[in-house]
């Protein structure tokens, strides 16, 4: 009877310390996008696959990268460049949209002057990813050169900063500008297109359960559809 | 050989000091707007300059400002009002180097472009919220499409604005009529008595879709704002707009929408022109830039009053005020 009370005894212990484990889980998500930061921020939190999971959505990268730094989350959703910079976690799942996980961003301009030939000598405005020196860098290896790099906080940014000559070029993602041409008719040019690069990815801390990571997969569809993506796809450990 | 070992070590203790963080010098006005921007602009970039914040009071002289200058020695200014902008441009003209070529970013500061027109050691984001950037976000909350805008404005202060304004709307496909009102001459009696015959005519005319109010003391004053501007905004159809979010308030009743200045992203636009500096860009070339990110207020009770349907789905972002 004494031996069953403290196997009892134990089994209460580890399922409180389970439980809290769980409850302490955080997932803080930074993409740039057009849908505002409570709507993906309800999205998440009604989500039944995240239920016990601290959610935090971001509206700047500033913000998002000093949580990051201080809190360690256990996970976090973000823009695939994002792990160039930070090594503690892995990408788990990769976000997809209309069947593809990748893209190019387009390099619009206005006035037919700024041209592809004139990039190194104009600026170029682009959403806040990675900080001041990692936007540069970034933009730098999968664009080219520009002679300056502006960063801005928010999509919706792009096309004033582009029409009231803010910046001589934008740099954005073609479905966040076939957003943005419902709001402004400004005629731009496609200047260029930058190297392939990822749609946002989920990753983990490095040393995070298997049954989390699958935990995570679950995901729903509507959830995805609210953030502005249609598909959850598991990265293979080759591609981690 | 224990010479150069020497030299190294001294290079070494020396390090320290030549890597030492530029100082800012930010001065400003104390009230809530101004410590939103200086919130902002300590996390942007508060990691990588050593800041001094000095606050100006309305007594403030130019003595403080110089003093305060002299004694910290900053790297470089940041200037948060139009009275620190004026005694900055003061301080250029002093006769030493250091005040000659000291630099600055001036932000939440009226008629920039206007104020730094040839000067070489000030750039500067402009506080006023663009034309544009308040239409095009209007438009993409109304059903209604919008091809002509009304403006009325002063010739004398804001022909550049109303310029530059027609031709970014004009990329929009939106015609912005503007009416210079110191027709009549420059005065406040004048410009008045310009409104008062012609304010109703302008707006009755059947091709206007909204009227952009420029904020200005002259154009809207004590003696004319409730019985000329608020009255007219009552008396038709016509949708009034402003950057300025107090005339879109509940019991205002006169703006159906504004798009003000979104203060912690004017903290991160600033931060960016500041870093530009320390990169080595020379203010000139930065010049005057636009307030990107803003606030936007709709007043559903005067939208109803001048018959406006709006788009709720693309009101995510919106405050949405008197429902």
């Amino acid at each position: 009877m004494h031996v069953k009370n403290r196997y009892c005894e134990w089994l209460f212990l580890l399922t409180i310390l389970w439980v809290s484990s769980l409850s302490s889980a955080e997932l803080q998500v930074y993409c740039t996008s057009t849908i505002p930061v409570n709507e993906r921020d309800k999205a998440l939190k009604a989500d039944s696959a995240l239920t016990g999971t601290n959610i935090t959505v971001f509206g700047k990268f500033r913000e998002f990268e000093s949580s990051v730094k201080s809190s360690k989350p256990k996970y976090i959703l973000i823009s695939s460049s994002f792990l160039s910079i930070n090594k503690d976690y892995k990408a788990v799942y990769q976000l997809e949209l209309n069947g593809k996980s990748s893209f190019k961003y387009l390099i619009l301009s206005t006035k037919p002057e700024w041209t592809k030939e004139k990039m190194a000598s104009g600026s170029v405005g682009v959403v806040d990813e990675l900080g001041r020196s990692g936007t540069k860098k970034y933009v730098q290896n999968n664009v080219g050169k520009f002679k300056k790099v502006k960063r801005v906080t928010k999509t919706d940014d792009l096309m004033p900063l582009l029409v009231l000559e803010n910046a001589n070029y934008i740099m954005i993602r073609p479905d966040n500008y076939e957003i943005l041409k419902k709001k402004f008719t400004a005629k731009t040019q496609k200047i260029a297109e930058s190297k392939t690069v990822g749609y946002p990815i989920l990753c983990v801390l490095k040393d995070t359960p298997q049954g989390e990571i699958d935990a995570l997969g679950k995901i729903t569809p509507s959830t995805l559809k609210a953030l502005g993506y249609s598909n959850l796809k598991k990265i293979s450990g080759d591609n981690k | 050989m224990k010479q150069p070992t020497h030299l190294v070590l001294l290079l070494l203790l020396m390090l320290p000091l030549c890597a030492s963080a530029e100082k800012l010098l930010i001065f400003r006005q104390g009230s809530v707007n101004f410590e939103e921007v200086t919130k902002a602009i300590r996390e942007e970039i508060g990691e990588d300059l050593d800041i001094v914040d000095h606050v100006l009071q309305k007594e403030s002289q130019y003595q403080e400002f110089h003093d305060k200058i002299r004694s910290e020695k900053p790297d470089m200014l940041l200037l948060l009002d139009n009275k620190a902008l004026s005694f900055a441009k003061k301080f250029n003209q002093e006769k030493d180097e250091y005040a000659k070529n000291l630099k600055a970013v001036a932000a939440m500061a009226l008629n920039l472009r206007k104020e730094l027109k040839g000067n070489k050691n000030i750039c500067a984001i402009e506080y006023e919220v663009p034309a544009y950037t308040l239409i095009t976000s209007y438009r993409f909350i109304v059903k209604k499409n919008i091809k002509n805008v009304l403006v009325f404005y002063r010739g004398s202060e804001h022909s550049e604005i109303i310029k530059n304004a027609q031709a970014q709307l004009k990329k929009e496909n939106i015609t912005l009529r503007a009416i210079d009102a110191e027709a009549y001459g420059t005065s406040e009696k004048q410009v008045n008595f310009f409104l008062q015959r012609n304010m109703l005519r302008e707006i009755y005319r059947k091709d206007i879709d909204l009227v952009w109010v420029i904020s200005d003391s002259i154009m809207l004053n004590n003696n004319n704002f409730a019985s000329l501007w608020v009255s007219a905004s009552r008396r038709n159809k016509v949708p009034f707009v402003s950057g300025i979010q107090k005339f879109s308030a509940q019991e205002m009743q006169f703006c159906a929408y504004s798009a003000s200045p979104n203060h912690q992203d004017l903290g991160a636009q600033v931060s960016e022109m500041i870093f530009s500096l320390i990169d080595g860009e020379e203010p000139e070339a930065l010049s005057v830039e636009y307030i990107l990110s803003v606030r936007k207020t709709a007043n559903m009770k005067k939208m109803n009053n001048n018959n406006v349907e709006v788009n709720k789905d693309n009101m995510s972002d919106v405050k949405v005020i008197g429902k």
